[in-house]
């Protein structure tokens, strides 16, 4: 016991202490920090006004213009930057065109005599390609003149209309009184699969060049002669385990001291609309309305998470999946990295043992659609494929009947591969140069060394 | 066969009828083979003989099908591993790690206490004067430096029989000399060491105890006076002005040649201790330049056993070729 101890410690020590592994530390939470900030601080920063140049041949502008030669169209609150329609000294839409390349204008918007109750022909130019969002926030204004237009033409009161106009906000409730919170579950969920995804791989890998390093180098037969096969394999897997535990917390904590210090200089509720924007501009503005709020419900249900999730049950199920499924993946690793004299020749092994990781990722989408349809059920019953696909579940209340069922399994399959993966790696190592196929691995699961 | 004359029974090692089959292959077949007590025992044998795996089953790096070993009189068992030190024929370190962190680290995974191993590699760092290189990565240092470094960490934890399978390869001759010493030294303070080697004339000056294993068994064993007396041919190399023509019936002579101005000639004797007689012979038929009885090397009987060829010439470049 006190063998695996040091070996722990060296595992750890010289991996902390590395260069790589300290800069891959400390960046990482900036560049998560940058992912909040940086949109906000582009938002801010640039705040050029478009200004579209307008042929309107129908005089659909005359009531809009009052006389004047542009008007501002549309206003992002949260930039300032105004789309401005400005009236064409031309007549024709061909002259306008002739002389709008040198105009420096965004766009030039054509829009013939048209009958209201069916606008065709209307028309956008631009120089270089017009972005979708402002395409569809000039369409917008279009549409929306087009409309009051049509409220006069058919006499139709407009208070009246704005009354008859029904905003529902529908609360999603358990049957138990509690809020459930979609959005902000289906986050949680993806976020805690796609991490012990991601860390399975990183630190599987880290565990791998450690098995070839000690191979490759030949100080393996020094090490074994002081410990056991299975000592050295369990204490590099653990310790490379607390490397990885210890950066997560790493990551955790400086991301959120960097959000915190910087964003009450750009202001909470600008990064808050920021992001509902982001998502919403594409949709047309009732969905757009109904998507920001359920957004701000996402966001105040941020602010009392603890209340929406069970939070306790969320933590002390990651770390024993993001344990589980990486011990059992990391000894299948360390047994395919014995067998094997180079790095490269690994890699073709671990593909095939990765599978069911990659499926359970895959499958997500699905997972996330239906968390509790069977394909859900068996994926997070199987170990291979549990610490992926029930972290996703999770949040969308598992039976705890299946909780147990999936965590007895995961660890029955973790004491499996290491009893597998120790069978293998005892052999492995003290081979050298030999031609690995699944056939001899089998094999050397049952011979006497 | 069995040449051992020594009347002592105090064996660090005693290896009882261990045999080992791997797939398809018989590494070990009933070996059995005791390594007295602070002496230098030498392990020998062409490549593939099975030398490696007797030495990967006594440091249990490796189990065996069947057969006992005992460790100080006892049954071989897990703990003895703090024991026993291995320097293995493959060199190896963590090529990433500092010099004096890893020596300190594989001191304490021999069960070495931090602080004692602190103090004896002050001292080894101080007698092989290489304070500089505590702070050195291994691979910053040359090849001969990380031999050194190596045998240091074999050593450290003082073993009380050390186990070198080839310890001066990759050594040039200085170097090679200067870990000779520590070898006599360590003997001299009762450590007992197995030598696992091709070298011949290393075994020659080393080694007071033979075992040589050949295809998989154990065909000589011995104390190394014992084994040289058994081999001697009662052959003399002589180097004369003049022709020889009659020796009597005791001599026969096995071959002349010519070199340069003189003759070298070969002459076998039909019993031991007859050397005066031929040299009475001689002297009265030609000037002798040279007179010496050709006693036979570990060259000779290594390849003689293992191959089956006979010589009373000297085969140093023969064994070349075993190296």
């Amino acid at each position: 016991m006190n063998k695996i101890w040091l070996v722990i410690q060296r595992e750890y020590v010289i991996r902390v202490r590395n260069k790589t592994f300290l800069l891959t530390t400390f960046l990482t939470p900036l560049l998560f920090a940058a992912l909040f900030i940086i949109p906000i601080l582009l938002m801010v920063s640039s705040t050029s006004n478009k200004i579209v140049e307008v042929v309107d041949d129908g005089n659909l502008f005359e009531t809009k213009l009052k006389g004047k030669n542009e008007f501002v169209a549309k206003k992002n609150k949260m930039s300032g930057e105004e789309i401005i329609f400005e009236k064409s000294k031309f007549k024709t839409i061909e002259e306008a065109k002739k002389s709008f390349k040198e105009s420096k204008k965004y766009a030039l918007l054509y829009v013939p005599k048209i009958d209201i109750e069916k606008p065709k022909g209307v028309q956008i130019f631009a120089e270089k390609g017009l972005s979708v969002e402002v395409e569809s926030q000039i369409t917008q204004v279009v549409e929306s003149t087009i409309e009051e237009a049509k409220i006069i033409k058919f006499g139709i009161d407009k208070q009246m209309l704005d009354k008859v106009k029904t905003d529902l906000d529908v609360e999603t409730l358990k049957t138990t009184g509690e809020q459930n919170n979609s959005a902000l579950l289906y986050g949680v969920g993806f976020g805690g699969g796609i991490i012990i995804y991601m860390a399975v791989f990183i630190y599987g890998a880290i565990v791998m060049r450690g098995v070839v390093e000690e191979k490759s180098s030949k100080i393996i037969e020094v090490i074994i002669s002081s410990v056991r096969p299975f000592q050295l394999m369990m204490g590099k897997i653990l310790g490379i385990a607390l490397v990885g535990l210890t950066q997560f917390a790493l990551w955790i904590i400086l991301t959120i001291v960097i959000v915190m210090g910087v964003t009450p200089f750009l202001g909470a509720d600008k990064m808050a609309e920021q992001q509902m924007k982001q998502s919403t501009e594409m949709l047309n503005e009732k969905q757009a309305k109904e998507v920001d709020k359920k957004t701000k419900k996402a966001l105040s249900g941020i602010n009392n998470i603890t209340k929406d999730l069970p939070i306790v049950k969320l933590v002390t199920c990651f770390v024993l999946y993001f344990i589980g499924g990486y011990l059992m993946y990391s000894a299948l690793f360390a047994a395919v990295a014995s067998s094997v004299d180079t790095e490269v020749e690994a890699q073709q092994f671990t593909t095939p043992i990765s599978m069911p990781l990659i499926i359970s990722f895959v499958m997500g989408q699905f997972i996330l659609r239906e968390p509790d349809g069977a394909i859900a059920f068996w994926l997070s019953i199987f170990p291979l494929t549990s610490p992926v696909v029930m972290m996703m579940r999770l949040p969308f209340d598992v039976p705890l009947w299946q909780l147990f069922l999936s965590i007895s399994l995961l660890f029955l399959g973790f004491v499996g591969a290491v009893w597998l993966a120790g069978r293998i790696y005892r052999v492995g190592i003290l081979t050298h140069g030999e031609k690995i196929t699944y056939k001899k691995l089998y094999q050397w699961l049952f011979l006497k060394i | 066969m069995s040449l051992d004359k020594n009347s002592t029974n105090d064996f660090i090692l005693d290896v009882q009828h261990v045999s080992k089959m791997y797939a398809t292959h018989q590494a070990l077949k009933d070996v059995s083979l005791s390594v007295p007590r602070g002496q230098i025992f030498g392990l020998l044998g062409p490549n593939g003989a099975g030398k490696s795996t007797l030495i990967r089953i006594i440091t249990q790096i490796i189990r065996r099908d069947g057969g006992e070993i005992s460790f100080n009189n006892k049954p071989l068992n897990p703990n003895d591993a703090e024991n026993i030190g291995y320097l293995p024929e493959e060199r190896g370190l963590y090529k990433k790690m500092k010099v004096g962190e890893q020596l300190l680290y594989l001191a304490r995974l021999k069960g070495l206490h931090k602080n004692e191993a602190m103090e004896r590699l002050k001292i080894w760092f101080e007698k092989f004067d290489i304070k500089p290189w505590w702070n050195k990565k291994v691979e910053d240092l040359s090849k001969g430096m990380q031999q050194k470094i190596q045998f240091v960490a074999t050593v450290l934890s003082k073993p009380a029989l050390l186990i070198l399978d080839e310890p001066f390869s990759g050594f040039d001759p200085i170097n090679a000399n200067i870990i000779k010493d520590e070898i006599l030294e360590m003997k001299r303070n009762g450590t007992t060491i197995i030598f696992s080697t091709h070298r011949m004339e290393s075994v020659e000056e080393l080694c007071d105890h033979v075992a040589l294993i050949n295809k998989s068994e154990k065909i000589l064993d011995g104390s190394k006076k014992d084994i040289k007396n058994s081999y001697k041919t009662n052959v003399y190399q002589i180097e004369h002005a003049k022709n020889i023509e009659n020796l009597g019936d005791k001599f026969e002579v096995l071959e002349t040649e010519n070199v340069d101005d003189h003759f070298l000639s070969y002459i076998q004797a039909k019993q031991s201790g007859l050397s005066n007689e031929l040299l009475h012979h001689l002297i009265n038929q030609t000037e002798i330049i040279s007179f010496q009885e050709r006693i036979p090397s570990f060259n000779d009987i290594f390849i003689m056993l293992v191959t089956g060829k006979t010589t009373y010439k000297n085969t140093q470049q023969e064994v070349q070729h075993y190296e």
